[in-house]
């Protein structure tokens, strides 16, 4: 069954077909992720991930298909339009700006007036945990606080739909998890909607309530977090085989468990 | 192992004493043209074979900037003209390199537009002498502003294609996702990060009309005086100290800007270390 | 809409140019402009002696300006060298053909310090380095002017292509100087400063002021041979000089068009 229907739907992307020159890319990808929800999907390279992010983003309109957000039709609408915040892969902070203005650039393009940038980007900065750091220029930053920082954008703009595209990727195991959890948090006390793609697959459980994988073409939706741990298809069944081996050759051969 | 140690440091003491002697004999070979062009300006006399000046009138400036030698108008057209193509070339060859850098056919149309680039400054006056005739630009202060932008604009598009890169791209579409719109764009991402190569492109593009002699003696057609024409001019009638005046001139204003910002011829330079 | 801005520029320029080149045509239909200019004016010669002496210049800079990053420490960038490298880069041509003839000439400041050595007893015995036949002065000149350029240029390859490192890699894997420096460094250096050394040698090929000002008569490079037809009291030499500007475009244009074969083609991928 293609398309798990929830009841308060705030993204709704129906039939979206792309084709890369003669090849198809994608065929029908239909879905809708629920208010407040985080929709993970997995998929291996080259299955159309990004590019199924950036349609979502309005970034590429060469696609057959709709899109709603807030049952608003913005397929017609170009990128700046649409309240959809695309995150790379690379965490791609203004270079001439610093950590204080990059945080406020969407606010600066509304022109919201001073004092309300700067109550709203303090915020965002305790928020992220990088107060202090506002007046730091992004090659003076880390990874993981540049990543932080490009969250705190996209968050300071409040927008309808939030797009990462395997954003934690370069970061080290531990900074990972913590950004996992700094997402997770965040996401939900704003109550921001977002597709979340990765090919991680402890990733995806951590962040997502919704899940979806991306294969040959098509996107297949599960109604919950248990159809998709048993779908083989998954990996997460593989996953857990492996582990298993392992336990059941570490009680085998007699191992002791250090304390 | 001593004795290896003494060796070591012995040729080690060598090779100091040969850089620092290089390095002072070259510092001089730079340095005395320069001092020479300078001396050669307030000479009246130098009887061979003195090696120095038999005497040195500073005042000499006074005079001859004061209007009749022609100096002081050919100093004017001469800045008049070249900040006109600067400014021209610049912009221009920013928005080109930006449309070429888009399309599909980006290596064949960069080419084309470095065509006027290739060929020499006195072929290409020699083709545009006829058709400026026709178009009455000959002649003309904006005839010779015409051409010199032609040459201009085809190193700023050459100079400038190096901005347009995925990152900027990136960087471009990112604005747009968070809201702006196409001035913005412009104006708030790719214009203060492409401040330093324009100002190079600039100050580049400013040098070639500034020192710009073929364009201006085949369009200018003598109507039009400028500095590098005025160095010929008194070269050919033998009045060394006039000509080197306006070489002080001419050379003067790059050479302070370069000394003091190096980064201002920094383009070519960087574009062979990142070729992409 | 996104090539109309690029299409009308260049449009602009093709107007000017084919106006020029419909008044080179008009003039020079007659077959007789191009007979003489092909096989009787002696462009060849003038084409040939260019080609010879941009070569000769670009090889002496190239060599000079390595052994000069080589031994020199740059490093030291606040050094008076470092800064004093960029002064002859303000130098235009034809202030630099008057220092020339200042310093190359037989009156020059060679010849007075020759004569203060006792080398030479008059301005008579100095070798003739300008206006000579084979270029010498010209050579020297354009060598001046150059060789710093190339100097800064392959200093910042240096840096940039971590040369120094490379060369320590090879002496770890047991090179010898001599072969750290002909198989690491030179070719690193050499084969990255290509593109550049190839635009310099077109800017070369065309050069005007040099020759016209210290220039022998004969032979002389093509931009120079070019203009004194153009600008001969003579006005029938006028439509030679249009079929010898036109002929160097076609060259060019050749030149060009081969070279953009060999131009690596930017991937294009889809994301």
């Amino acid at each position: 069954m293609n398309g798990a229907q929830t009841l308060d739907a705030w993204l709704k992307v129906q039939a979206i077909r792309k084709r890369f020159g003669a090849r198809p890319l994608f065929d029908k990808v239909s879905f809708e992720v629920a208010r407040g929800q985080t929709l993970a999907v997995i998929g291996a390279s080259g299955s159309g991930k990004t590019t199924l992010l950036r349609i979502l983003a309005g970034l590429d309109r060469d696609h057959q298909g709709r899109i709603f957000i807030d049952d608003r039709d913005v397929t017609s609408l170009p990128a700046r339009q649409r309240q959809a915040l695309y995150l790379y892969q690379e965490p791609l902070l203004f270079p001439h700006l610093n950590v204080f203005e990059n945080i406020a650039f969407g606010l600066r393009l509304r022109r919201l007036p001073k004092t309300q940038v700067r109550e709203q980007v303090e915020q965002v900065l305790g928020e992220i945990e990088l107060q202090g750091l506002d007046a730091r220029k992004p090659e003076s930053l880390s990874g993981g606080q540049r990543q932080r920082v490009a969250f705190g954008r996209a968050l300071v703009v409040q927008p309808a739909l939030l797009l990462l595209d395997e954003p934690f990727g370069s970061l080290d195991p531990e900074t990972r998890a913590a950004m996992q959890e700094l997402f997770g948090r965040v996401a939900s006390q704003h109550r921001i909607t977002s597709v979340f793609v990765t090919h991680d697959l402890k990733e995806a459980l951590r962040v997502g309530d919704q899940f979806g994988l991306i294969a040959d073409g098509r996107l297949r939706n599960y109604i919950d977090r248990a159809a998709f741990c048993a779908d083989p298809d998954s990996g997460v069944q593989r996953e857990l085989r492996f582990w298993e081996a392992l336990r059941v050759e570490a009680i085998g051969s007699g191992a002791k468990p250090t304390p | 192992m001593v004795s290896g140690v003494a060796v070591a440091s012995a040729a080690g003491a060598n090779a100091a004493v040969i850089r620092a002697g290089s390095t002072s004999l070259l510092c001089v070979l730079i340095a005395v043209p320069l001092v020479l062009l300078l001396l050669l300006s307030v000479t009246r006399h130098w009887s061979y074979p003195g090696l120095w000046p038999d005497a040195l009138q500073w005042s000499q400036w006074r005079v001859m900037l004061s209007g009749d030698r022609g100096l002081l108008d050919a100093l004017v057209s001469s800045l008049l003209i070249a900040v006109i193509v600067a400014v021209g070339a610049t912009t221009a060859g920013f928005l080109t390199s930006q449309r070429i850098a888009g399309h599909r056919r980006r290596g064949v149309l960069l080419m084309l537009a470095l065509l006027p680039f290739a060929i020499s400054p006195v072929v290409l006056g020699v083709t545009l002498n006829y058709g400026f005739i026709r178009l009455q630009l000959a002649a003309s202060l904006w005839g010779v502003i015409l051409a010199q932008f032609l040459f201009a604009y085809a190193y700023a598009v050459l100079l400038l294609s190096g901005f347009w890169n995925t990152r900027i791209a990136a960087l471009s579409e990112l604005a747009e996702s968070i809201g702006a719109d196409r001035f913005q764009i412009w104006w708030r991402v790719r214009l203060p990060l492409a401040a330093g190569l324009l100002g190079v492109s600039l100050f580049q593009t400013f040098l070639i009309s500034w020192f710009d002699f073929a364009l201006a003696r085949l369009i200018g057609a003598g109507r039009v005086q400028t500095l590098p024409l005025l160095v010929f001019d008194y070269f050919g009638s033998g009045d060394f100290r006039l000509a080197a005046a306006c070489g002080v001139l001419l050379v003067g204003l790059p050479l302070a800007a370069v000394l003091l910002n190096r980064r201002l011829l920094a383009w070519p330079l960087t574009a062979a270390s990142s070729r992409v | 809409m996104l090539t109309a801005g690029a299409v009308i520029l260049a449009l602009a320029f093709a107007g000017l140019y084919s106006v020029g080149v419909l008044g080179l045509l008009s003039e020079s239909w007659t077959t007789a402009h191009w007979r003489y200019v092909l096989f009787e004016s002696g462009v060849w010669s003038a084409l040939g002696f260019s080609l010879a002496l941009t070569l000769v210049t670009l090889g002496l800079a190239t060599v000079a300006a390595l052994a000069t990053v080589l031994i020199v420490d740059m490093r030291v960038r606040r050094g008076p060298f470092a800064v004093l490298v960029y002064a002859p880069l303000a130098v235009p041509g034809i202030v630099a053909a008057l220092l020339s003839y200042q310093i190359l000439g037989d009156a020059g400041l060679l010849s007075r310090m020759a004569h203060a050595v006792g080398w030479i007893r008059s301005p008579a015995e100095f070798p003739a380095l300008v206006f000579d036949r084979l270029g010498v002065g010209i050579i020297l000149t354009h060598f001046a002017m150059i060789t710093p350029f190339f100097v800064i240029l392959f200093d910042r390859l240096f840096e940039n292509e971590r040369v120094a490192e490379l060369r320590q890699l090879a002496y770890t894997l047991g090179a010898t100087r001599m072969q750290a420096l002909s198989r690491v460094v030179l070719p690193l250096l050499l084969v990255r400063a290509l593109p550049v050394c190839a635009v310099y040698g077109v800017v070369l090929m065309g050069a005007f002021e040099v020759p016209l000002l210290i220039g022998a008569r004969y032979p002389t490079m093509i931009s120079v041979e070019i203009y004194s037809r153009f600008a001969s009291y003579d006005l029938t030499a006028r439509p030679q000089a249009y079929a010898m500007a036109t002929l160097y475009l076609l060259l060019v244009l050749a030149a060009w068009s081969v070279a953009l074969r060999w131009r690596p083609r930017p991937a294009q991928t889809p994301r």
